[in-house]
């Protein structure tokens, strides 16, 4: 059994915590190389709509949030992340949630000159309107830290998701993932083991060995993802069941 | 009247609220749990990974399931067999007394909510005191190392809804299936238990090809001294819970609840489809509340008009007490 150091220390060996995590990223500084830029855009791709949503369920319209959102990952594609937020250590998600805040309450006032196209960097943030994703978020009273968090949280599975779907693909095996899927959270929904083994021409006992293992993969998939939104690999644990609470409320 | 194909927007794991916008309209909840249960060794996620994408087996290991040797207590794990309710339920072989049981544990160890807890304990204790050969027994409850579970029988064979799988089948088999069920649903309700979550997928079928009712996890009993259920909560499958269940007046329910669902049941073995379903549950729950359902024979002309007229009945509204 190793310490969290020593966990910590091997997961940096295998490139957990190498130059894509966010607080080295975040650390480069201007002149930074373009793998780091180009990691800095996915991260900003990636979370483009937890902001999003956190920005419309403060209030704020439509075509302000899409504006108010796209200036704030502008800034920080161009390296002017806010001052007073520390961008080093903890966890990506409290760090950037908090710079949205400081950027939403202070910066903005100052530089609406420059909204609307001024010295915005447009960035393909989704396929899909962010608003009409939106449109379909549940009509509650949850708060927009909560709705953030939710967000948050579908955004890691979608990475974790996507890095999946690769792995097959490498392997000409995107049939089998696309058909296995569905099983990732249960053997309901009229979809059975027999019925899939009959698509891809496997028994029911190998449906149900690679659908144990699809789900440890993914898994193993989102944890990876969660580990570069955090300090250190012992944070992972802390990172997920925070996440896990904050879906189940 | 058009009829629009269910889209199950409450997760079939954890019973969470699906939100359209989820990953594909999978449970986060339940995706995030799989990422809570880190590999015991991982430095081994590269071979799993190569075995996975290629499909053969890296190591002996590999080739079993990832249960084959978990021991728990008395229990030796052999593979997951179901997924359901608030629990997720294992093949597993009862050493002292060499049989098979089936193992349910609540999902999310320590991280259950507590109205989960009690829930899962309800159902032992609901199940526990039925003594019939169709209803699932429940042998023990207990606690093992801070996971909840419980012991029940196992049966080796499938469940109607899978059996239905969205095809009619001959009237006289779903009337023999349904007998049986009554009986036992029945046989409950003497003891002053009631179901309130009968559903063909809740009815499993052994190799005998005999039906036997699971999942207590909803049950109440008649003197109304245990509700476990949450204030404002619909609890349920909408497809086949009553008017008076989906209008969320669970203090109301009696034994016509249960009769309600079972000619749900027998409506969708006679049709292949549940007598409501919209594309979403509060759609379907209006239907529930306020339609009536199409004749059986309308949409199967080879139901014997006997049938359906049992069927139509066990789906009036209005109804209090049987």
């Amino acid at each position: 059994m190793s310490t969290p150091d020593e966990a910590a220390s091997a997961s940096i060996e295998r490139g957990l915590f190498a130059t894509t995590h966010w607080s080295v990223i975040l650390a480069a500084g201007r002149d930074s190389s373009p793998r780091s830029n180009e990691a800095l855009e996915q991260l900003c791709q990636t979370y483009w709509y937890p902001l999003y949503a956190y920005v419309r369920r403060s209030g704020t319209e439509a075509e302000d949030a899409k504006d108010l959102t796209q200036e704030f990952f502008a800034r920080m594609l161009a390296r002017r992340f806010p001052s007073g937020v520390r961008p080093e250590g903890g966890r990506f998600r409290s760090y950037l949630l908090k710079s949205l805040k400081h950027f939403l309450t202070s910066e903005w006032r100052r530089s609406t000159a420059l909204k609307r196209g001024g010295e915005m960097i447009p960035i393909s943030f989704d396929a899909l309107d962010p608003e009409t994703r939106y449109q379909v978020e549940p009509i509650t009273n949850v708060t927009p830290e909560s709705l953030y968090e939710r967000r948050w949280a579908a955004a890691l599975i979608e990475q974790a998701m996507k890095r999946l779907r690769a792995e097959y693909t490498a392997d000409t095996r995107t049939e089998v993932f696309d058909h296995l899927r569905p099983l990732l959270n249960g053997t309901e929904r009229g979809v059975s083991y027999a019925e899939i083994g009959a698509k891809l021409g496997l028994t029911e006992a190998a449906v149900k060995m690679a659908v144990q293992r699809l789900r440890r993969r993914f898994g193993e998939c989102l944890r990876l993802e969660v580990a570069q939104t955090v300090e250190t690999a012992a944070e992972v644990d802390a990172e997920l069941r925070q996440l896990l609470t904050a879906v189940a409320e | 009247m058009t009829v629009i194909m269910t889209a199950t927007n409450r997760c079939s794991v954890c019973q969470a609220e699906l939100c359209p916008s989820d990953e594909g309209n999978l449970c986060l909840r339940c995706l995030l749990s799989l990422g809570d249960q880190p590999a015991d060794d991982p430095t081994t996620i590269a071979s799993d990974r190569a075995a996975l994408v290629s499909g053969h087996p890296s190591r002996a290991s590999d080739i079993e399931p990832a249960f084959s040797t978990r021991r728990f207590g008395d229990y030796e794990l052999i593979e997951e067999i179901a997924r359901g309710g608030m629990g997720v339920v294992y093949k597993a072989r009862q050493k002292s007394l060499d049989r098979l049981v089936a193992v349910k544990m609540l999902l999310f160890g320590a991280l259950a909510k507590p109205e989960f807890i009690k829930r899962f304990r309800l159902e032992a204790a609901a199940a526990g005191g039925l003594d019939h050969p169709n209803i699932v027994g429940v042998h023990e409850v207990g606690i093992h190392e801070g996971q909840h579970f419980l012991v029940m029988d196992y049966v080796d064979g499938s469940n109607l809804a899978r059996l239905i799988a969205g095809q009619p089948m001959p009237s006289r088999r779903a009337a023999a299936y349904l007998k049986t069920i009554a009986e036992a649903v029945e046989f409950a309700h003497q003891r002053g238990i009631l179901h309130r979550d009968l559903k063909p997928s809740n009815i499993l079928i052994g190799s005998d090809d005999q039906p036997r009712v699971a999942d207590f996890g909803l049950a109440k009993r008649l003197d109304g001294d245990v509700d476990l259920t949450l204030t404002g909560q619909v609890l349920g499958s909408p497809n086949y819970m009553p008017p008076e269940q989906a209008a969320g007046k669970r203090g109301n329910l009696t034994r016509a609840a249960d009769v309600y669902s079972l000619g749900a049941i027998l409506y969708q073995m006679l049709t292949g489809r549940p007598p409501f379903q919209a594309d979403t549950i509060g759609s379907t729950l209006e239907l529930v509340k306020n339609a009536e359902p199409l004749s059986p024979r309308l949409l199967h002309a080879s139901v014997p008009r006997d049938l359906e007229t049992i069927c139509l009945k066990c789906l009036e509204k209005g109804f209090l007490e049987v």
